[in-house]
């Protein structure tokens, strides 16, 4: 008995005898895990549930995973000191105290953040008591603010213990603090840094702007200038002045810093709440009968796809139907279907169906400007339209609205595709097209997607075919022979903003499979556009395998670049050179222009004779590649084989066409009675690719006698070109209502504070009550 | 030695004399009664505290003490003699003003030497609506509108905050200058330095209080925000009492919990007043000539240069050729430039930049243009309410040529209906003077700034 009584008491629960205490056991032992523990740990779960659930931010937006750490670190910390006071482990030691510390500073700045929350908590808490008798829901924001309190009860309670146990002063609390707090400051500088870099990115010079950008990149962080450029409900206290320099900086220079930095295009983030819904996709779609793909819809899926192809032996001309089905798996809310399809080289969209009511509806073919007009005049009245239009050269944009609510779309794209005829003239290849952009979501494995394949052809192809029209003429597609182009010089153009990063190493595979007796001009996308390529690789240069590794090595990838400057001085660089040169574009999506692209067309027009390859390897949105549409007649896309296959495989694709004997086909259109008698015949889709043909090459923007002649041949044989497009209306009658409204100037309503005198009337009645209640009660002392 | 007091009292007043003559300046301008209540009667209450304490009379034996006052109020007037040549007149003068105050205050008051409520009060004094507006308007909108958004959105409405506007259900609700809160903060302040007089708090408790009347009336302006623009989205049309309603309303908790906190904090002070009075008692002794000589000579030095540095703020110049000119036309039809008023020409003096006034048609249009960020831009309806008029905000109205903010001014039964816009070189605009205010301040570009305000009857 005498021994157990000797036995040092450490492990055992602190049971103060007498509890005259009572307070300080209450706050110490009782408080101190509830409030310090309980309450905070149930407040972190449902910070993390509503942060990491698809609504995104939830109560506390957590912007790093610092934040993160320092949230669940309150109730851990707590917890240690706690033990440390009810069980008297680690009395004498620094840890608990420093843990109590670190755990006081998170929790004074997070009940700060919560304030607002904490004060509405309460009242709410009030008014669940009135009406319904209980609810205790409102007091949980306030979970920190109780943590805050409980942590300074605990101190209190673990130094009286130590006390009590005769240790003497042991440090760490206030370290503690000074750790919590230097993590904070850490946290709020880098925020700053970021702001700071946003105010220097303003600047004109470029060198400035590169190294603004260098340095948010190091030590600055992408989600405050986020914050910044979506305009989000950011964090206040977190990162404070970003919430107010936010208003300091223009809109489109946050944004443009914020590509810049991340590579990810803020305006399309912003609609529905910033990165968060990203994981999930957007909920709210505020691009509805725009030009903008922008991301993909949480509720929006293509649930079906099927693709039909048929090849006419004939003409070595293929025809393929994709017809797809959108779903919408909401329960209220229409939504668009908005797709970018790179075409196979030289195909063209000819037919488009939309299905109302179980019925087929062929689409009408007009002028693009007016197709668009009247796609958005029936969106705006939430009927059913489509459309498809030329965005870029070998690529088209289609639409459709509305996916109505649990509802589907089924919309059928039929396309006119120009087959590589193998020499031997027995097979073909027939390239399928592929998806750039979408803003809905799809199974990569889903059956029924397009996909390249090689088609036998049942008899070689004849060296005449001619299709014979209505009217007084044909079209004949000839074989010609002739020696192929080939370039002396090859200037490559390498964006290098992050979307490239899984791409590099395919693209110098690519770079080295181009032919040794080619030159090769690199030119590297960066931060700071380069007045010189980087790399410079002669003809038949036996190093060239070695440089590219080293340019690989030294390429960095990262945020967003501007390719438009670099292409330019590039095509100015080619425009000089006397020997044929091409110039090969690889690049992945630039959704924000941070240099307009509409400059391009007039560079590749200045440029002469050499071929413009766009070859965009990273699927997503890339304006300045669709500007190159103003230049379509110079410019071939290899996209679609680059995304459907690989970006070597595109590549070698256009060094076949360089090579050999190469044997062209050349579609003409001639009076009837001068095609020869021994020529094959062919079908309508002949005909329709020779107006292709002649439509890019008679295209010049800014010309309109060109661009009416354009429409004027393109129409009559039902195909998209950078003039026209195809639209499918419900009915008859709107196909004419395409003249909309223009916008009538709305107004906002604001919500004005009352009148200084109101105020002026509540605070005197304020005044005259206290005073009333103060002399009320020293009359009733007196 | 016996007159020193009043003498630097006077000393103070005469140095301080610009102060006083544009203050009354602006009691002689027509004010409506809110400038009245928000500029004068803070000022008086201080002014009849000031002798409910002064036990002693003012000609008489200096105590010792009185020497750091003198050196205070020395030290005001030489910042006043300096900050003149760069500051406006109203900023260089409060520190100034708050430094000679304790001249006029006794040796010992209930809250020590000083008391800070006072001076609170006399700061508050100071007819600074508009700079309240300037400085404080944009980041209390920014708080308010995050505030409103986070209460919507625990109510279950989905809200996108877009700058300076709350977008619920496709309804855009926009907080703007009137919107700030900044009246409701004032009064706020207002009423709890009046409080901690009463209950003669001591500076720490006096800050504590203020701060809480900071976060109490902020959050009630969220609140109101929240609640009106939930109103708006439920389709109600509201009047502008039911806005006032609304306002008062939701102003009431934060009103009562500041004095309420108050009470306590004064119900607590007196209990340890009454715990520390036993151990008071020791009054300080009568100055002698060597101690109040040096302050003595300073306070005539400093009060001699802010006199006679007189009206030296230089006018900043303008870059040659910076300015482009006026426009021949505005919104396609003919400018016919037209006579300004005299208070007008006042403010043009002083304006860093270019001021006009046109005949556009029916219409009047005030333009200028400036090349900085500068306080004397301010929102025409400061401008119209000062000189009388009564102010009804509208809405951001959207057209072609930007944002503009719209409000209705009433005096007289004549209505004007007044549109405001800034616009910069580079094409963008602003519809409110606060938010340029910081963007010209942190602007790198270099840009110049048209404010452009229209009025039509």
């Amino acid at each position: 008995m005498e021994e157990a009584e000797n036995i040092e008491p450490r492990s055992r629960p602190w049971n103060p005898k007498p509890c005259g205490k009572f307070m300080s056991c209450f706050l110490g032992v009782g408080a101190g895990l509830g409030f310090g523990v309980v309450f905070p740990t149930m407040l972190v779960f449902l910070v993390l549930i509503t942060s990491l659930n698809e609504n995104g931010c939830g109560w506390l937006p957590l912007p790093t995973p610092v934040h993160v750490a320092l949230l669940v670190s309150v109730p851990l910390c707590n917890l240690v000191a706690w033990l440390s006071c009810w069980r008297g482990w680690w009395l004498d030691s620094w840890v608990p105290r420093f843990m109590n510390g670190f755990a006081l500073v998170s929790a004074i700045v997070f009940a700060i953040e919560l304030l607002p929350l904490t004060v509405f908590g309460f009242v709410f808490c009030v008014f669940a008591f009135w009406w319904f008798g209980l609810g205790f829901l409102g007091l949980l924001p306030g979970g920190f603010l109780y943590a805050t309190f409980a942590g300074f009860a605990i101190r209190l309670t673990m130094e009286g213990r130590a006390k009590e146990k005769g240790h003497g002063k042991v440090r760490g609390f206030g370290i503690g603090m000074l750790a919590g707090g230097a993590v904070w400051l850490l946290l709020l500088s880098t925020a700053l840094v970021s702001v700071w870099g946003l105010h220097l990115a303003q600047s004109k010079n470029p060198e400035t702007v590169a190294r603004s950008v260098k340095l948010v990149r190091m030590l600055g962080r992408e989600d405050v200038i986020g914050n910044v450029a979506h305009n989000l409900n950011g964090n206040m206290f977190f990162d404070l002045p970003t919430a107010f320099v936010g208003e300091m900086v223009r809109r489109e220079d946050a944004e443009r810093f914020y590509y810049r930095i991340s590579g990810e295009d803020a305006q399309g983030l912003r609609e529905d709440g910033g990165r968060s819904r990203r994981r999930f996709g957007l909920r709210w779609d505020a691009l509805v009968g725009g030009e903008k793909v922008g991301g993909v819809l949480q509720d929006l899926s293509l649930k079906g796809s099927a693709y039909d192809t048929k090849v006419d032996s004939a003409t070595g001309i293929g025809y393929a139907e994709w017809t797809m089905v959108f779903a919408n798996g909401r329960d209220f809310g229409d939504l668009e279907a908005r797709t970018r399809i790179a075409l196979p080289k030289g195909a063209v969209v000819s037919r488009l169906t939309l299905w109302v009511n179980g019925e087929e509806q062929e689409a009408a073919f007009a002028g693009k400007g007016a197709v668009r007009k009247a796609y958005e005049s029936v969106v705006s009245r939430q009927r059913d339209p489509v459309l498809v239009t030329m965005c870029g050269p070998d690529q088209i944009q289609l639409q459709c609205f509305p996916v109505t609510p649990k509802g589907e779309m089924k919309v059928r794209l039929g396309m006119t595709v120009p087959l590589a005829v193998a020499k031997d003239g027995k097979s073909a290849r027939f390239p399928a097209p592929s998806m750039v952009a979408r803003n809905f979501n799809y199974d990569a494995g889903m059956l029924g997607l397009p996909k390249s394949e090689t088609v036998q052809l049942e008899k070689p192809l004849p060296s005449q075919v001619a299709y014979f029209g209505k009217d007084d003429f044909a079209v004949v597609q000839k074989k010609d022979a002739e020696k192929a182009w080939r370039p002396r010089k090859m200037v490559a153009v390498v964006d290098t903003s992050a979307p490239m990063k899984s791409q590099m190493a395919a693209v110098k595979d690519a770079l080295a499979a181009l032919p040794a007796d080619i030159a090769l001009e690199l030119w590297t996308v960066d931060d700071l556009t380069p007045s010189a390529p980087g790399l410079v690789s002669p003809a038949d240069d036996a190093s060239r395998a070695e440089k590219l590794a080293q340019w690989l090595k030294s390429a960095s990838c990262a945020g967003g670049r501007d390719n438009v400057r670099v292409l330019c001085s590039a095509l100015e660089g080619v425009a000089k050179s006397s020997e044929p040169a091409a110039l090969l574009w690889m690049h992945g999506p630039e959704p924000f222009e941070l240099e307009d692209g509409s400059v391009l067309p007039q560079y590749v027009r200045k440029a002469g004779e050499v071929r413009f390859y766009d070859c965009q390897v990273v699927p997503g949105e890339c304006p300045a590649s669709d500007k190159l549409l103003g230049a379509v007649g110079k410019v071939r896309s290899i996209a679609a084989e680059a995304l459907d296959q690989d970006v070597v495989a595109a590549v070698k694709s256009i060094c076949a066409d360089w090579s050999g004997q190469h044997r062209r086909v050349v579609r003409s259109q001639v009076k009837r009675n001068e095609v020869p008698s021994e020529c094959a015949k062919g079908d309508e889709h002949l005909a329709r690719l020779w107006a292709y043909g002649e439509v890019l090459k008679l295209y010049r923007e800014g010309d309109p006698e060109r661009l009416e002649k354009c429409k004027t041949m393109a129409l009559p044989w039902h195909i998209v070109t950078p003039v026209t497009g195809a639209v499918v209306l419900e009915s008859k009658e709107q196909f004419k209502q395409n003249g909309l409204e223009p916008v009538s100037s709305s107004s906002v309503p604001t919500v004005p504070e009352p009148s200084s005198i109101l105020c002026f009337v509540l605070v005197a009645l304020t005044l005259a009550l206290v005073w009333w209640f103060k002399l009320r009660k020293r009359n009733g002392a007196a | 030695m016996k007159a020193l007091r009043p003498v630097s009292i006077l000393l103070w007043t005469a140095a301080l004399w610009p102060l006083w003559r544009w203050w009354f300046a602006r009691l002689n301008e027509p004010f409506d009664a809110g400038i009245l209540a928000w500029g004068t009667v803070p000022i008086l209450l201080a002014m009849l505290w000031l002798p409910h304490f002064t036990s002693r009379p003012l000609v008489g034996t200096v105590p010792k003490g009185f020497a750091w006052k003198l050196y205070l109020a020395a030290g005001g007037l030489a910042f006043f003699a300096v900050a003149r040549l760069g500051l406006p007149l109203t900023l260089a003068a409060l520190p100034a003003l708050l430094c000679g105050l304790p001249l006029l205050m006794p040796e010992e008051m209930p809250q020590g030497k000083v008391s800070f409520p006072i001076l609170g009060l006399a700061a508050m004094g100071m007819p600074s609506l508009m700079i309240w507006d300037l400085f404080l308007g944009l980041p209390l909108r920014l708080v308010s509108v995050w505030t409103a958004g986070k209460l919507l959105g625990i109510a279950g409405f989905d809200v996108v905050r877009e700058g300076l506007a709350l977008v619920v259900d496709d309804v855009r609700v926009w907080v703007d200058v009137p919107c700030a809160g900044i009246r409701m903060l004032g009064m706020g302040m207002w009423l709890v330095l009046v409080l901690a007089q009463l209950f003669k708090l001591k500076f720490r408790s006096t800050c504590g209080l203020g701060l809480l009347a900071l976060v109490a009336l902020v959050v009630c302006n969220a609140a109101r925000v929240a609640m009106l623009t939930w109103l708006i989205v439920g389709g109600h049309e509201l009047s502008m009492t039911s806005h006032q309603l609304v306002g008062l309303v939701s102003m009431v908790p934060g009103v009562a919990l500041c004095a309420w906190v108050a009470c306590q904090m004064g119900n607590r002070g007196r209990r340890i007043e009454k715990v520390v009075e036993s151990e008071d008692g020791v009054r300080s002794g009568a100055a002698t000539w060597k101690q109040i000589v040096v302050p003595g000579m300073l306070l005539v030095i400093a009060a001699v240069a802010a006199m006679g540095m007189g009206r030296t703020a230089v006018r900043p110049e303008l870059e040659n050729g910076a300015f482009p000119g006026w426009p021949a036309e505005f919104e396609g039809q003919p400018l016919v430039a037209d006579a300004m008023s005299p208070i007008e020409m006042g403010f043009a003096e002083e304006f860093p930049g270019k001021m006009a006034r046109f005949k556009c048609g029916d219409k009047i249009v005030i333009m200028r243009w400036t090349d900085r960020a500068t306080h004397r831009v301010h929102s025409a309806s400061t401008c119209l309410e000062a000189a009388g008029w009564k102010i009804f905000p509208l809405s951001v109205v959207h057209r072609d040529d930007g944002d503009w903010w719209t409000f209705d001014a009433e005096k007289d039964g004549t209505v004007l209906h007044v549109r405001e816009q800034v616009k910069s070189s580079t094409g963008e605009t602003i519809p409110d003077i606060p938010t340029w205010f910081y963007r010209a301040l942190l602007d790198r570009s270099r840009s110049k700034w048209w404010i452009v305000t229209v009025c039509s009857q």
